[in-house]
């Protein structure tokens, strides 16, 4: 899928370890893990909210288009 | 005690009642030859008295193709009391099953050359294959939209 999820690069910037995220957006670290592995077909408005209040960025930090 | 009938019921209902008809299947096999020797001495269909052998033959391959059914069906309802509706194997199960059914209706469109009325039998057979292929593309598409939803994070 040409759409890319960035998760791992800002949890690596704002130093924040996958389980302790996934408890601060209220996910299952299996969860995240689809996340973080491109192998996600859909993202939620809430999700997104919570990555980006918790990783203070933008949606677009987190998702990327790439051919 | 107060029992409420739920699906649990019905699913070992109905893999009870899979597992008595494979006794019957088995019991008819076993027994085709004097069960074809009743068939044709029944039966009042002119040239019928000389195709005893016939009718075992079509038995035969019935079992052949019903036995398999049964054991797919079996396995379907076992999946889905372990809570895989909506999965691949089950899909597989519903096409074989289906494929199985429209073999069967050939078998009595050729077995219907010896005696007419497997003719019915036969449009009973594609009637139930179109039926559950139904059912599989429903299954499909199910497994799609579940796939869509446990992969939405």
């Amino acid at each position: 899928m040409p759409i890319v999820v960035n998760i791992d690069v800002m949890m690596a910037k704002r130093k924040i370890s996958a389980g302790d995220l996934a408890e601060r957006i209220g996910i299952t670290p299996a969860n995240l893990s689809i996340l973080k592995n491109d192998k996600a077909k859909a993202i939620r408005f809430s999700t997104l909210e919570a990555l980006c209040r918790e990783l203070n960025c933008q949606p677009g930090d987190i998702l990327s288009f790439e051919e | 005690m107060k029992h409420a009938w739920n699906t649990a019921s019905s699913l070992i209902l109905t893999t009870w009642a899979i597992r008595l008809f494979k006794v019957v299947g088995i019991t008819m096999a076993i027994f085709a030859w004097p069960i074809s020797k009743w068939m044709c001495a029944f039966s009042r269909a002119p040239g019928i008295a000389q195709v005893p052998v016939l009718f075992t033959v079509t038995l035969y391959i019935g079992f052949a193709l019903a036995f398999p059914c049964l054991v797919f069906l079996e396995q379907l309802v076992k999946n889905i009391s372990k809570g895989q509706v909506f999965c691949r194997q089950n899909i597989i199960f519903l096409r074989r099953i289906s494929w199985c059914c429209f073999a069967a209706a050939v078998l009595c469109i050729v077995s219907a050359l010896y005696y007419a009325p497997w003719f019915v039998v036969a449009l009973a057979a594609v009637f139930m294959a179109l039926i559950i292929r139904v059912i599989k593309n429903v299954f499909e598409q199910a497994q799609k939209i579940k796939d869509e939803n446990d992969y939405t994070i």
